[in-house]
């Protein structure tokens, strides 16, 4: 694999307007909330060097998104050459959570990745510091349908967060962080090392599983 | 107060007078005549119909004499009460206190026998002011006419002024070294004070004696040649911030993008200097650490991110590129572009000093530019102009923009104004009344997707300002631009009254019926609004604050109104500062609904009128910044994305609150352009040119620096640049046209040499708008 030291790996913030994708950014980069976030126009991003498990460095560059989907059309200058892509909803926006497998479609179709199939997702949950009573009805049995539908169903890892109250941000990033290295060196590695894949996958699974014990 | 007399044709109003002032006719003091200079206002007259006047006291009867010594020293008090509320302007009270002791019988315009003369303000073009030297000589003012005449010189015997000896005294009394305005004290400054209550004056920067009277903008040029325009850049320099820099530890520890981040902030700091600025000031440590290997080695690992560009960019891109040798011109033209204008001198002095920025317009020279009916008297190219060169005072954005906006005809009347916005009254309450009452469409699914993006962004457009704050007893009036609205107490009239009306808006004439402001059903109690604590960021809908409802209102109603473009993201961001100075719901809804009309093409589903626009931007660069264009194509970044955000709200996000009232009445005027836009994000680059090319390399680096420059940008500097910009767009086009006519079509064929201008690009030097409307919304295709 890569020799570098440092690695610069590219995630793309998706999801729909309102749903706090600029809130997680600047929660996961900055440590702070703001009421006064406004609706985010254009694209902009923020870097933060992590360091993972295995003590390797790396620089995450994370693209926040405008969330009405006319922008897309000219955003997609930054799906291109992303790492991960993170697919956001609101805890209490039915729609956003319903919305996710577009802006999965979405990404895949103008990114241009060179294994769609393949490519690194995860989702996040976000607003779970709201009272439950304004939360989606049975969130957990809609979730599971979304991401266990066999049909293109969204089987990513599943992270519940509130970028207000720093709940449950910084793993989830860490996990992106992972997901995103392997897609780096996946890439970087070229075409004859698919086999390796495999592993990437069960590593995400097992996060999977520490992301939602929250 | 006392009950005003009816005036007659023949009478005046006395505003001021100044008494013991003498005309010298001869150098013998026997032949001195002493007299009143006044100020005078006519019936119905306008600030700019008002007489000055010089009245020899031998000519006046008994019992006018009597008015004007009693005006003389009512001035005097009237003034006191001002001094005494630290030099706020009087006039305000002073108008309300005219009673009917001051009305006398019109100055006589020349008598010859009697050494009288007055003038009405429109005609004075300019006073020369001559101080006194205390034992040598008095001080006096000549009056110079427009049509040049120069009337008697009026001396200011203070010596014997009953006014001026008592106003000496207090200002004695309250001789404060330290205040403002050492400035020697006499009675001919005390009349241009009050003269300047009435008219516009300006000193002239070139003879610094003389004051224009409602100068026009050719005047101060030739008077003022060269605004000093270092001024205001020194003053700013010596305010910033010292040049701090980073810690050289963690700055070689980091990767390259914390290296750009810190290179980027000082540069914007120190604009074009930051190169200098390293090799001068910093210490060699930093120098080196450019230069080491290692950090040049980050910038290469970093180049193997990749950085595509996406479908849209490489179509802009490939277009570009197409047109590349179209729009660039080769360096043969533009060093007989140069040669022709002189080297490197492509504009001239007159035009450079046109680009000059000017003080704001005021209330008072506001009104001067209307007659006694409300009409303009001066012409919409010069207001525009005046307003494009300086601005408008806060106090009467209010009306103007009413103007600029199309809401009202720049010849209308007072009058019919009055009726036109009584019809934009229940104009408005017809379209709110459909959607209000018609409960099928609120139940709508559509309807409720965009009623639902409407208040999340309401919920979070300006909330810094204090009037869209929440928890606060809000006043309705007292808007203060620099901080925003300012909080009152309100009184419990006030509060009474203004339940009452629910969400209408209070201030504005008399057509407001419930009818006309028919509300929605949310209608907040605006009681319960002053007792909240916070927004309930999970209950939008919920809009407690007055101010936020009444916007809500006005974009559900347009979202009806213009009903294949309804609302898109960015709309809030335009519509706010038209609330803030309207703060009425009809008014406002109308001067959005006209600024639209020119920004709908940022909004519709294909995004096509954005990308036509930076695609323009894009070759507007090539044309008159090619180097940059070069280099900017070397960083992938010739989709110019980074101007979206600019565009899109028009530079909304990246200038203060103040400044964004500026820019945009500024480009409302269409003086030069109605895409005058283009040329302010023009200037922004040429501004950076220096930085981008010597610092930045890639697409991201590029994009992070000019999203970074927000709220770093010196919007009086980028005016005068973008000006000049445009002056020498303007004057290459004319001496491309001229070279080509000079070759002669071939054979019928058009001469290969002839160098082509896009239509689009020509299309720069029009006025006229460029209108695009959204099409139909297709069948099933959300709001989003």
């Amino acid at each position: 694999m890569s020799s570098r030291k440092k690695t610069l790996l590219k995630v793309i913030i998706l999801g729909d307007s309102g749903v706090g994708k600029t809130s997680l950014m600047q929660q996961f980069v900055n440590s702070k909330f703001s009421h006064q976030y406004k609706a985010t126009i254009g694209a902009d991003f923020l870097t933060k060097e992590i360091t993972i498990d295995n003590g390797k460095q790396v620089t995450l560059q994370i693209w926040d998104t405008a969330g009405q989907e006319r922008f897309q059309s000219l955003g997609v200058a930054f799906y291109r050459g992303a790492d991960c892509c993170v697919l956001c909803y609101d805890v209490t926006n039915e729609k956003s959570l319903n919305n996710l497998a577009s802006w999965k479609d979405e990404f895949l179709i103008q990114s241009n990745a060179s294994n769609p199939a393949d490519f690194p997702f995860i989702i996040i949950g976000n607003k779970i510091d709201v009272d439950e009573s304004k939360k989606i009805p049975s969130l957990q049995k809609k979730l599971n349908n979304i991401t266990n539908n066999q049909l293109g169903g969204l089987n990513y890892p599943v992270f519940e967060t509130s970028a207000k109250d720093a709940i449950n941000v910084e793993p989830a990033f860490e996990v992106v962080a992972k997901m995103a290295l392997q897609q780096e060196e996946l890439n970087d590695a070229g075409n004859d090392v698919n086999d390796d894949y495999n592993d990437a996958i069960n590593i995400h699974l097992e996060s999977e599983g520490s992301g939602c014990a929250c | 107060m006392a009950p005003k007399k009816i005036m007659l044709s023949n009478e005046v109003e006395l505003l001021y007078t100044k008494s013991k002032t003498y005309l010298h006719p001869t150098t013998s003091k026997k032949d001195n005549i002493v007299g009143y200079l006044s100020l005078s206002r006519g019936n119905n007259a306008t600030n700019n119909d008002i007489l000055l006047s010089f009245t020899p006291e031998n000519s006046l009867s008994k019992e006018e004499l009597k008015i004007y010594q009693e005006v003389d020293i009512d001035d005097l008090s009237m003034d006191l009460a001002a001094l005494s509320l630290q030099g706020k302007s009087g006039s305000g009270s002073k108008n309300n206190t005219i009673g009917s002791f001051r009305v006398v019988s019109k100055p006589p315009v020349s008598v010859l026998t009697s050494y009288s003369f007055s003038i009405p303000i429109s005609f004075i073009y300019s006073i020369q002011v001559r101080k006194p030297s205390v034992g040598w000589w008095f001080g006096s003012i000549v009056v110079n006419s427009r049509d040049g005449e120069k009337l008697p010189i009026v001396f200011f015997h203070d010596d014997e002024s009953p006014s001026t000896i008592q106003h000496q005294k207090v200002r004695n009394q309250r001789f404060d070294p330290f205040g403002e305005g050492g400035d020697l004290f006499w009675g001919g400054s005390e009349f241009m004070n009050a003269l300047n209550k009435f008219a516009n004056v300006e000193k002239s920067r070139l003879e610094p004696s003389v004051y224009l009277v409602n100068p026009d903008s050719l005047d101060l040029r030739n008077f003022s040649p060269y605004e000093s325009k270092n001024k205001k850049g020194t003053e700013g320099k010596a305010k910033q911030e010292p040049f701090k820099l980073p810690d050289v530890n963690k700055f070689l520890a980091n990767a390259k993008w914390k290296v750009l981040e810190t290179v980027a902030t000082f540069s914007t700091r120190t604009r074009n200097q930051v190169i200098d600025l390293v090799e001068e000031h910093a210490p060699t440590n930093i120098k080196q650490i450019i230069k080491k290997p290692e950090v040049q080695k980050m910038g290469e690992e970093f180049d193997s991110a990749r950085v595509y560009l996406a479908k849209w960019a490489a179509q802009v891109k490939e277009e570009a590129e197409e047109s590349q040798r179209k729009y660039m011109l080769d360096d043969e033209l533009y060093n007989k572009i140069n040669k022709e204008i002189g080297s490197n001198e492509i504009l001239t002095n007159e035009e450079i000093s046109t680009a000059s920025r000017r003080k704001a317009i005021s209330k008072v020279e506001w009104e001067g530019f209307f007659d006694y009916s409300g009409r303009l008297c001066i012409t919409v190219g010069e207001v525009k102009s005046r307003i494009f060169h300086g601005g408008l005072e806060d106090s009467i954005r209010g009306e103007a923009w009413l103007f600029l906006l199309g809401i009202f005809p720049w010849d209308s009347s007072k009058e019919e104004r009055v009726v036109l916005k009584e019809s934009y009254e229940s104009a408005y309450g017809e379209l709110k009344l459909k959607w209000v009452t018609d409960e099928d469409k609120r139940s709508e699914e559509f309807w409720k997707d965009q009623k639902h993006r409407i208040e999340k962004d309401i919920n979070r457009t300006d909330r810094n300002l204090t009037i869209f704050q929440n928890k606060r007893r809000l006043s309705i009036q007292g808007i203060d631009s620099k901080k925003g609205p300012i909080v009152r107490e309100e009184t419990e009239e006030e509060r009474g009254r203004r339940s009452r009306q629910a969400s209408s808006s209070s201030e504005t004439g008399p057509a407001n019926t419930a009818e006309s402001r028919n509300s929605s059903p949310e209608t907040p109690d605006e009681d319960a609004f002053e007792n909240e604590e916070e927004d309930d960021q999970f209950d939008v809908s919920n809009i407690k604050n007055p101010h936020l409802f009444r916007m809500r209102e006005i974009l559900l109603t347009y979202n009806e109104h213009n009903v294949n473009l309804g609302y898109v993201q960015g709309m809030t961001d335009l519509l706010s500062p038209l609330y803030v100075k309207f703060q009425d719901e009809s008014l406002t809804f109308w001067s959005f609904s006209k600024f639209m009309d020119r920004m709908e093409r940022n909004f519709v589903r294909d995004q096509s009128g954005m990308k036509k626009q930076m695609l323009l931007l894009n070759e507007l660069v090539q044309f008159m910044l090619p180097d940059l264009f070069k280099h900017l194509d070397k960083c992938e970044s010739t989709d110019l994305f980074f101007f979206f955000r600019m565009l899109l709200v028009w530079f909304k996000r990246e200038f203060e609150w103040d400044d964004v009232l500026r820019l945009w009445e500024i480009l409302w005027t269409d003086l030069y352009s109605s895409q005058y836009h283009l040329f302010i994000a023009l200037s922004v680059l040429s501004d950076n040119e220096r930085i981008i090319i010597q610092n930045l390399r890639r697409f991201d680096e590029v994009l992070k620096y000019m999203n970074d420059l927000s709220m770093k940008l010196n919007l009086d500097h980028l005016l005068i640049r973008s000006e000049l910009l445009f002056l020498r767009f303007r004057r290459m086009i004319d001496i491309i046209d001229r070279e080509n006519s000079k070759k002669p079509a071939v054979d019928g064929e058009e001469n290969s040499s002839i160098i082509k201008i896009s239509p689009d690009l020509r299309g720069l030097l029009s006025k006229e708008l460029v209108i695009q409307k959204e099409v139909e919304r297709p069948e099933g295709v959300g709001g989003g």
